[in-house]
């Protein structure tokens, strides 16, 4: 009896359970992709997904069904208040309170079990377009991706579970509300909220702490880049910081914003404007804490949104700084730490032989050898934070070799006339003064010009070195053969380049307190191989970013819809009020519109515009990191993020507006 | 011309089809400045329909009414709020003040609508809270307030336009008798002091005895009428009582 009545409980609501049941199925939709993306054979296979990174994936999923767990569980409470009388007149026609629950459970396990099937047909979908994302970041062809058990299981345990836990928050609401609740209603109307000054200060503190935080992580940021000695501990405190004061704002403004503007006589006169301060000045301050939490949550959305996009693009830059050919040979280039970059040790391969090999495999169609010099000293290294270190030595470069190197890749060639200078490859480099060196080599003047491009791509794990003319090099000593091969497109395949490597390779043994350690290594760097390396992470880095990103959206969104939605049946009878006094469904309609939007776009609009400083921070930081090209790409991936959720966020307002419109206004 | 009201020949139905249920029945009264009207019934008379197409809540059928010369029937849904907005003022039975607001705010809420200035406002405010003797609850929300001092709340908010017609629908069904007594007192005051029309529906003879004019409505017709002229209250009570015995005795009077 108690499943038929519940069954048509489900066909009577239906309108009620539609923003309920649509973020549940989107919901589902995106965990049924996700843990597809998961457990995908193919990704397994051709994109070789670490198991780090499928542990990765697993944790967001749950750490993100635990989030959905906690906002279902809020949302069925509202559901359960919207039909409070009902449930109320229930029990006093002798229903128990378990009878109730049965009913309210049925009702929820119809609409979760419609929601999953749902969800996961529209996952089906959802799933191929995430592949078809990852694919086309992986660069990669897109093929039919194939459907995992495994997904399907874990996603149906995990909805599972958030069933579980919502209708434990159920039960025990039901357990404790009394009769009299349910069937009156909370027609305890509240007070204006008490010191709304006081509030106000709140929040201007809290926007204070939060620009400071952001100012503070600017700073760690550019100590990151700029001398890789920011700690862990500042960003966490930093962006804690920002958090929780994102949070008190919202939480401070809810409370204090509308009791200070109703204090306006003025405003107060016109139209419905008191009536909406009152109506919104109860539900902001009831619901103050629940809107800093979704403030923080859209914030992580919206930054999270912007990162991930950007950290795709630095790495499209970086591949290509550090990676300007197909082949990148360094000498006996070791272990790229540092101090021990070059040996005088003759390379295991000699080049000739390595050079036959690669002909085995591919066409080479240009060869770019360089040589850096050095004369023992360590001037230029006098400029920099590691001055005084007697490991480290200048290194030149001839000019002809230079223009060889960066004129292919579309680079002016460079004129010195008795100049010199100097190449910096890292962003705290970039920061020195060059322009204070001098340089004298064999009793000659050379004078320093900067250099004609803020940053050319070549491929060399140390921090700068001086491009003078080749006569200055004369007397120098060769430190060490560099050479970047250029393949004839189409010559290779991924396959052969992989075997042309393990060619390259060789074993060697290296002793380390009293042990023989032996390791694999190869002298030539695949551009190839790391641009794969560098797209697997990324993609599953942005799939996982937007995949949170979308679900802290939806959450945000359902429980703003459903909030407004629970409040309908008191609004009805204010609108009603409004109606007999005069205000004709236009003036309704302007103040439902002001108070839903409010309401709506409260924790919103900050987050959204946290993607400006997001942006600034970032085109700074990839400044910084020689990549100034790329600032405008910059700027549109934070205006594309902002105007992206902001359609999504709209059409979702639009929807809970004309639901809320169709019910309260009055014609 | 002193006619605040004129309705001719009103009728309403409700329903559709072989489902038709005739509520008023070519009703014809008329109102003048300064009156205060009762109208009285049993239950589905059609005591409530008249007021609710009187108040453009809802429409008439057919008939014409006018309120202060001007035709509600030819009017347009955004005329209609204005109208209401103007020249009518509202007092129901469950007081219908919002929960949200102070009693003050509730009170100014039709001069907001208006768009009333502030200053004006707070000297409307200030001169019908003083007059319904609720100055001291301004602050207040309806919920802090007794049923008593929440009618006169919603009577201040029914005259603080000065409309030309007040409409009061059981403004004495959710209070005790002494607050009944009191409020009537007050409509007394309204409709003789500040010069209020009021056209008051109830279905309680002490209630009716207030007025000036009483209309006996039975099955959607006016079946007849009252005058109290020079006579006290308890005369014009007893031939309330009278009159609604004649009624049928099937009436709301107990």
């Amino acid at each position: 009896m108690y499943i038929k009545l519940a069954a048509r409980n489900v066909k009577r609501q239906i309108g009620s359970y539609l923003i309920y049941f649509m973020t549940v199925a989107l919901t589902v939709a995106l965990m049924f992709a996700v843990n597809n993306i998961t457990y995908s054979e193919q990704l397994q296979e051709q994109a070789q997904m670490s198991a780090s990174l499928r542990d990765s994936l697993t944790g967001i999923t749950v750490f993100i069904s635990l989030v959905v767990a906690f906002v279902l569980s809020y949302a069925t409470s509202f559901m359960l208040k919207l039909r409070k009388r009902e449930f109320g007149t229930y029990l006093t026609l002798g229903m128990t309170r378990g009878n109730i629950l049965r009913i309210f459970l049925g009702e929820t396990l119809i609409l979760c079990g419609a929601a999953l099937g749902t969800g996961i047909l529209a996952g089906l979908f959802i799933y191929q377009c995430f592949m078809v994302l990852i694919m086309r970041l992986m660069e990669m062809e897109f093929t039919f991706a194939s459907y995992s058990l495994r997904g399907l299981i874990f996603t149906v345990q995990l909805v599972a579970g958030v069933f579980l836990v919502s209708s434990l928050a159920s039960a025990l609401y039901l357990k404790r509300v009394s009769i009299y609740s349910l069937i009156h209603g909370e027609k305890r109307a509240e007070k204006s909220v008490r010191h709304p000054g006081l509030w106000m200060l709140l929040a201007a503190a809290a926007l204070l702490a939060m620009v400071i935080s952001v100012i503070g992580l600017r700073g760690e940021l550019r100590e990151l880049v700029l001398t890789y000695s920011a700690e862990l501990g500042g960003f966490v405190k930093y962006i804690v910081t920002a958090v929780i004061s994102l949070t008190l704002f919202h939480i401070a403004l809810a409370r204090g914003g509308v009791g200070l503007l109703q204090k306006s006589r003025r405003l107060g006169c016109r139209g419905t404007n008191t009536f909406v301060l009152r109506q919104l000045g109860s539900a902001l301050s009831l619901n103050s804490v629940m809107l800093g939490a979704l403030a923080a949550l859209l914030a992580l959305a919206v930054v999270g949104a912007n990162l991930s996009f950007i950290q795709k693009m630095i790495e499209e830059e970086a591949l290509r700084r550090d990676f300007p050919y197909d082949i990148m040979y360094a000498g006996n280039l070791a272990d790229g730490s540092g101090a021990s970059l070059f040996s005088a040790e003759e390379p295991k391969i000699p080049i000739s032989e390595a050079e036959e090999k690669i002909k085995k495999y591919a066409d080479i169609k240009a060869k770019h050898p360089y040589t850096l010099y050095t004369n023992g000293t360590s001037y230029f290294y006098g400029f920099t934070r590691y001055a005084g270190n007697p490991d480290l030595q200048d290194y030149y470069m001839k000019e002809s070799d230079f223009n060889d190197f960066v004129t292919p890749l579309g680079y002016e060639p460079v004129r010195l006339e008795a100049q010199y200078f100097v190449v910096a490859n890292d962003a705290q480099m970039a920061q020195v003064d060059w322009s204070k060196t001098q340089l004298s080599l064999r009793g000659r003047e050379y004078h320093y010009v900067d250099a004609p491009q803020q940053e050319y791509r070549i491929f060399q794990y140390i921090m700068f070195f001086v491009v003078v003319p080749d006569e200055a090099v004369e007397q120098m000593t060769a430190e060490e053969d560099f050479a970047a091969y250029e393949l004839e497109k189409g010559s290779y395949t991924l396959e052969s380049l992989e075997k042309l490597e393990k060619e390259l390779t060789f074993t060697e043994t290296e002793s380390y307190m009293g042990e023989n350690f032996e390791y694999e290594r190869c002298n030539y760097y695949f551009r190839e191989f790391s641009r794969q390396e560098r797209n697997r992470s990324v993609a599953i880095f942005i799939v996982s970013a937007l995949y949170v990103s979308a679900v802290f959206l939806l959450m945000a969104m359902a429980i703003l819809a459903l909030k407004t939605l629970s409040g309908l049946s008191e609004d009805k009878k204010r609108y009603q009020i409004l109606f007999r006094l005069g205000a004709g469904k236009k003036e309704q309609c302007r103040a439902l519109r002001r108070q839903t939007f409010t309401f709506f776009f409260l924790p919103f609009a900050v987050p959204v515009l946290l993607g400006i400083p997001t942006a600034l921070i970032s085109a700074e930081i990839v400044k910084l990191c020689d990549f100034a090209n790329q600032i405008h790409t910059v700027y549109t991936i934070a205006a594309a993020v902002g105007i992206v959720m902001t359609l999504i966020y709209v059409l979702y307002y639009t929807a809970t507006y004309q639901i809320a419109k169709r019910a309260v206004i009055v014609r | 011309m002193n006619e605040i009201l004129r309705i001719k020949n009103v009728t309403k139905y409700y329903g559709s089809g072989s489902v038709v249920t005739k509520a008023l029945d070519g009703v014809t009264f008329d109102v003048e400045k300064g009156e205060f009207t009762a109208i009285m019934g049993a239950s589905g008379s059609g005591k409530s329909t008249l007021l609710n197409v009187i108040s453009t809540i809802d429409r008439a059928s057919s008939g014409e009414i006018s309120v202060a010369g001007k035709r509600l029937n030819e009017m347009r849904e955004k005329q209609l709020s204005v109208f209401r907005r103007d020249q009518l003022g509202f007092i129901f039975q469950e007081y219908n003040l919002l929960d949200t607001m102070t009693v003050g705010e509730n009170i100014v809420l039709p001069l907001n609508l208006r768009r009333t200035g502030a200053e004006k406002t707070q000297r409307e405010l200030l001169r019908v809270a003083r007059a319904l003797g609720v100055e001291d609850q301004l602050g207040k929300f309806p919920y802090e307030l007794s049923g008593g001092q929440r009618q006169r709340a919603a009577c201040a908010r029914a005259i603080i336009t000065n409309p030309a017609l007040v409409l009061a629908d059981e403004p004495t069904g959710a209070l005790d008798s002494r607050n009944s007594k009191n409020l009537m007192q007050t409509f007394e005051m309204m409709n003789q002091t500040l010069g209020s029309t009021i056209l008051m529906v109830t279905h309680d003879p002490a209630v009716g005895s207030y007025a000036g004019r009483v209309l006996f409505l039975k099955d959607g017709r006016i079946w007849s009428e009252v005058y109290r002229g020079e006579r006290s209250r308890q005369e014009m009570y007893r031939e309330i009582l009278s009159v609604t015995a004649a009624l049928g005795g099937d009436t709301d009077v107990y």
